[in-house]
């Protein structure tokens, strides 16, 4: 019977350390510089003008989307390289809620812009797009941040 | 140890080694060794019995002081780890 008791804690104990482990990618990350939200929000104001100013040349427009998918591609990297891991699969319940609401924020912010767009200029729009996607950035990593310490409570 | 279970896997650092590699695509060295809380030498022999073991593949990048290790888990790692969870929560129904 003790025999079984010390089976029971050693197999519950296993478990834990392989559910902390598998959280960590998702929740050890070094803090995010003061530089990121600006730079996403400055991001949205690129692609704004790029895609909602009319007249824009073909070359222009190519060159400038290449431009972003670059951004993009080097912002990917930068995550890799300072947090040493990229996550994969399931990630943790409170984190999974997280990301559906960034991207319930992401439609909502692409409605504000567009809905900007139709009712005053390109500039005004991207202008828009700045604020409201570098203060939705930050609110994000704030949710982030509290969803990874609540994950990290739940495992301890 | 309980019967049944991986031996390859069943070290808590190894068991932590193994679930953090199957939910990343890759993960450095420096990641591994502060999640794990062990020493250089302590994570290369754990990595180690798993790579040896055909569970992780070991890459280098660069050269000299900024080189980084990395591991990745392998699809023989992947489908370990799984049947060892498995096996948990087998033993662990039998038992409760």
């Amino acid at each position: 019977m003790l025999s079984d008791m010390e089976n029971i804690e050693e197999i519950r104990e296993q478990q834990r350390v392989a559910e902390r482990a598998a959280a960590a990618p998702y929740v050890d990350y070094p803090p995010t510089p003061f530089w990121y939200m600006p730079a996403m929000g400055l991001w949205a104001f690129a692609a704004t003008v790029l895609f909602t100013r009319p007249h824009t040349s073909t070359a222009v427009r190519i060159v400038g989307e290449l431009v972003l998918l670059a951004a993009v591609l080097t912002l990917v990297w930068w995550q890799r390289k300072v947090r040493g891991v990229w996550p994969t699969g399931k990630a943790p319940q409170e984190i999974r809620r997280v990301m559906v609401n960034f991207v319930v924020g992401v439609l909502v912010v692409i409605g504000i812009v567009l809905g900007t767009r139709a009712l005053a200029n390109a500039w005004i729009a991207a202008a828009v797009a700045f604020v409201i996607v570098t203060v939705g950035v930050a609110w994000y990593e704030q949710a982030y941040a509290r969803a990874s310490e609540r994950v990290r409570e739940r495992l301890a | 140890m309980i019967e049944g279970l991986d031996p390859v896997i069943h070290p808590p650092k190894r068991l932590a080694a193994m679930a953090l590699l199957a939910h990343a695509s890759d993960a450095d060295f420096g990641f591994l060794r502060e999640h794990l809380g062990v020493s250089d030498s302590d994570l290369s022999k754990q990595m180690g019995a798993l790579s040896e073991a055909g569970y992780v593949e070991v890459r280098k990048h660069g050269h000299g002081r900024g080189s980084v290790t990395s591991f990745r888990i392998t699809k023989a790692g992947r489908k370990a780890y799984k049947d060892y969870r498995r096996a948990l929560e087998k033993l662990l129904g039998g038992l409760a």
